[in-house]
C-alpha cells in the first residue's frame, strides 16, 4: 500500500529548475533510502515531502490526499535533521513533548508519550537533562524521539548519522532499523553513504542531478547496477569497454566470456561492470593474464591493482596474500559479469 | 614594562579618572551642606514626598518606555531577520542613530506640533487635534523612537544566530508562525531582551533634554531634578544626593536583570 507519492514534481530555486517532472512513491512500513552524491536533489525531495520546499508544480499524495498546499506544520510527516536541531532552551523531556504540547494534549498523556519515546531510543531517565549536556549520539536520539512522538505516517531522516563517528554510527543504524521495524512506519532516509544505505534499506533510490538512476532492493543495486553511475557510486567497480557479440556472449580485454545478459543486439558497444571481489585467482577456465603492480592489506582483504596485457588496470580483492610483481591469472563466473549500455 | 601591562595601566587610569574620581566627588558632595559641614540632610530631602514622587514617576516613565520599545521592537526585529537582505534592513532602521540627537528631537517638534503632520492627518479625517507636545504622550513617543535601536541591535544579533533548522523543526512539529515566535524565538532571546531592556531602561531614568524640549519640563525625571539642582538652584549637594540615589536604582535594576538571565549557559549552546 502506497503511503506517499510524488507526481510530476518541479522544484525551482533562483530560476534554476533543479527537480524536473519527478515521480517517486513509498509503500507503508518500509525503510527507504534516497542515496546520491551532494547536489543530487535528495534533500530537496525530502524537504518537498516535509513541506519546507514548495514545488512549482506537481502533486504530493499522502494517503490519497494531495497535501501540496498544506504547510509543514499540518502534514503528518516529521523530520530528523542532520544537526539535531534540538531546542536549546528546553530540557530533554520538553524537547520530546514540544509538538504534543502544541496539540494541547493533557499533561498526563504527554508525560506518558515522552516516557515511551525516551525508552524507545534508550534514553529513559534523561528527562530532566539539558540538551547541551548530551553527546552527539544522545542528541540525535532525542531528535528521533521528538519526531516519533508525533506519530507520523512517514519519518524523514536527513543524513541523521553523518555527524557521528564510525562506531556510534553503526550502533545508531542498528537502532534505527529496530525502531522502524517495531513501529512499522515508513522511514525515508537520505544519505550519501552507500554502505549505510545498503545496511539499512528495504528499498533504495539512487539519485543523480534530480533523477532516479536506479531503484531496487540493496542486493540488486549492488549486484546489478543498471548504469555506469550506479556501478561507480555503489561500492568499487571495474568498468571496462566491451563488445556484446550476441546474447549471452561478450568480449572484453581481448577475451570472450559467457554472460547472463541479453537484448543488447549483436556486435554492439557496451561496458561490463565487475566487482573487485568477483575475480577468482588461479583457475583454468577463461583466464586473464595480469601482473600485480600494487598489493595493499586492507584488514579483511588484500586490494590488488593489476595490469592486463592490453594495458588496462583492474582492481581485485582477495583474501590470499599476493606479492607485488607476481603474475597471476584471473577468471570470472558468467553471473559476475554485468553488461550495461555504453553511455557515451 | 610589557605592552600588555601598559594597556592595562591605561584602562586603570581611565577608570580612575573618568569613573571613580567623579563618583567619589559626588558621593562626598552629597554628605555636605552648603557651608562644608557633614550632614545627611540631603538624603532626608531626597526622600521627602516631592522628590519621592519624582523618583516614582521617573521609574514609571522609564518602564512605559522600555515596555513600549520591547513590544514594538522584538516582533519587528524577528521580521527583519526573516528577510533575505536582513542586514540591509537592519542598517535602514539604524541610520537614524547617525543623526544628532538634538536634530531628531527638533524634527519631532515639527511632526508632533499642533499643526504638525500627524495632527493634520487626524483633523483631515475629522478628528480633534491631539496635544502631543507639553504632554507625556510626546515624551514617550520621542523617547521610544530615540532608544529603539538599542533594543534592536542585541536582539538582531541573537535571532540571526538561531539555526534555521531549529525554526524548521518547530514548524515540522506543528508550530504555526506565531507559535514559532512565542515558543522558540522569544525564549531564545531572553538574554538579548535583558541587555536591550538594560540599554533602554537605565538611560530613560535620567533623560532631561527630551523632556525639556518636548514637554517644556512638564514631565520631570530624576535627570531634570539633578540638572536643576546643579544649574538653576545651585545646590550641588542635593543634586549629588539625587545622583547617588539614581545610580543606586540603576545598579539594583542591572543586578536584577542580569541575574535573571544566565549568559554562560546560552553562550555555550551556540558555540558547539
Amino acid at each position: 500500500m502506497k503511503v506517499i507519492e510524488l507526481k510530476n514534481i518541479d522544484v525551482r530555486f533562483d530560476d534554476e529548475l533543479i527537480i524536473k517532472d519527478f515521480n517517486i512513491s513509498f509503500d507503508q512500513g518500509k525503510f527507504y533510502t534516497l542515496l546520491g552524491p551532494s547536489g543530487c536533489g535528495k534533500t530537496t525531495i525530502l524537504n518537498t515531502i516535509a513541506g519546507f520546499v514548495t514545488p512549482e508544480k506537481g502533486e504530493i499524495i499522502l494517503h490519497n490526499e494531495n497535501v501540496i498546499d498544506l504547510p509543514a506544520s499540518e502534514r503528518r510527516v516529521n523530520t530528523v535533521f542532520q544537526d539535531y536541531s534540538l531546542f536549546p532552551h528546553l530540557n530533554v523531556a520538553e524537547n520530546v513533548g514540544f509538538g504534543l504540547r502544541l496539540k494541547n494534549m493533557e499533561a498526563k498523556s504527554i508525560d506518558n508519550k515522552v516516557k515511551e519515546m525516551l525508552s524507545l531510543v534508550e534514553l529513559s531517565g534523561f528527562d530532566k537533562k539539558r540538551v547541551d549536556e548530551l553527546s552527539g549520539g544522545q542528541k540525535q536520539r532525542v531528535a528521533i524521539a521528538r519526531a516519533l512522538a508525533m506519530d507520523p505516517e512517514v519519518l524523514l531522516l536527513d543524513e541523521p548519522l553523518s555527524a557521528l563517528d564510525y562506531k556510534l554510527r553503526q550502533s545508531m543504524q542498528y537502532m534505527l532499523k529496530q525502531i522502524q521495524q517495531e513501529l512499522n512506519i515508513t522511514f525515508i532516509f537520505v544519505t550519501h553513504d552507500q554502505e549505510e544505505a545498503l545496511v539499512l534499506s528495504d528499498f533504495i533510490y539512487v539519485l543523480k542531478d534530480g533523477e532516479i538512476m536506479q531503484a531496487g532492493i540493496a542486493k540488486d543495486i549492488y549486484d546489478e547496477p543498471e548504469n555506469e553511475f550506479v556501478a561507480n557510486f555503489i561500492g568499487q567497480s571495474n568498468i571496462i569497454d566491451a563488445i556484446m557479440l550476441d546474447d549471452y556472449k561478450v568480449e572484453f580485454l581481448n577475451h570472450r566470456f559467457d554472460c547472463v545478459d541479453s537484448g543488447f543486439g549483436s556486435n554492439t558497444r557496451a561496458k561490463v561492470v565487475i566487482r573487485p571481489e568477483d575475480f577468482k585467482i588461479n583457475r583454468d577456465d577463461q583466464q586473464l593474464q595480469v601482473t600485480v603492480v600494487s598489493s595493499l592489506f586492507k584488514g579483511q582483504q588484500f586490494e590488488l591493482i593489476c595490469d592486463t596485457i592490453s594495458g588496462e588496470q583492474l582492481l581485485v580483492h582477495t583474501t590470499i596474500q599476493i606479492e607485488e610483481g607476481a603474475e597471476i591469472s584471473l577468471s570470472l563466473d558468467a553471473a559476475d559479469i554485468h553488461v550495461i549500455n555504453d553511455s557515451e | 614594562m610589557t605592552a600588555n601591562k601598559r594597556v592595562y595601566n591605561l584602562f586603570i587610569t581611565w577608570i580612575i579618572v573618568f569613573s571613580i574620581i567623579p563618583f567619589v566627588l559626588i558621593l562626598i558632595l552629597s554628605f555636605f551642606d552648603g557651608h562644608g559641614r557633614f550632614t545627611v540632610d540631603n538624603y532626608i530631602k531626597v526622600f521627602d514626598p516631592l522628590y519621592l514622587k519624582l523618583i516614582l514617576s521617573s521609574v514609571v516613565n522609564a518602564t512605559i518606555i522600555t515596555v513600549a520599545c520591547s513590544v514594538l521592537i522584538i516582533p519587528l526585529t524577528y521580521l527583519i531577520t526573516l528577510q533575505r537582505k536582513s542586514s540591509l534592513w537592519l542598517t535602514l532602521f539604524l541610520i537614524p542613530t547617525w543623526v544628532n540627537l538634538l536634530l531628531k528631537v527638533y524634527a519631532f517638534l515639527g511632526i508632533l506640533g499642533s499643526d504638525g503632520i500627524i495632527n493634520q492627518i487626524i483633523t483631515s479625517f475629522g478628528g480633534q487635534p491631539v496635544d502631543f507636545l507639553f504632554d507625556i504622550k510626546g515624551f514617550i513617543i520621542v523617547t521610544v523612537y530615540i532608544y529603539m535601536p538599542f533594543m534592536m541591535l542585541p536582539l538582531y544579533n541573537t535571532i540571526i544566530k538561531i539555526p534555521k533548522n531549529v525554526i524548521k523543526a518547530a514548524k515540522d512539529l506543528g508550530a504555526s508562525e506565531t507559535q514559532v515566535f512565542f515558543k522558540v524565538v522569544l525564549p531564545l532571546c531572553k538574554n538579548a531582551i535583558a541587555s536591550g531592556v538594560t540599554l533602554v531602561f537605565i538611560p530613560s531614568l535620567s533623560i532631561f533634554m527630551i523632556s525639556r524640549l518636548v514637554t517644556g519640563n512638564k514631565v520631570m525625571t530624576l535627570g531634570t531634578a539633578i540638572e536643576q539642582q546643579f544649574l538653576v538652584t545651585g545646590d550641588w549637594n542635593l543634586g549629588s544626593a539625587i545622583a547617588i540615589v539614581l545610580i543606586a536604582i540603576m545598579l539594583i535594576f542591572n543586578f536584577v536583570v542580569q541575574g535573571s538571565s544566565n549568559w554562560q549557559i546560552r553562550r555555550r549552546e551556540y558555540e558547539k
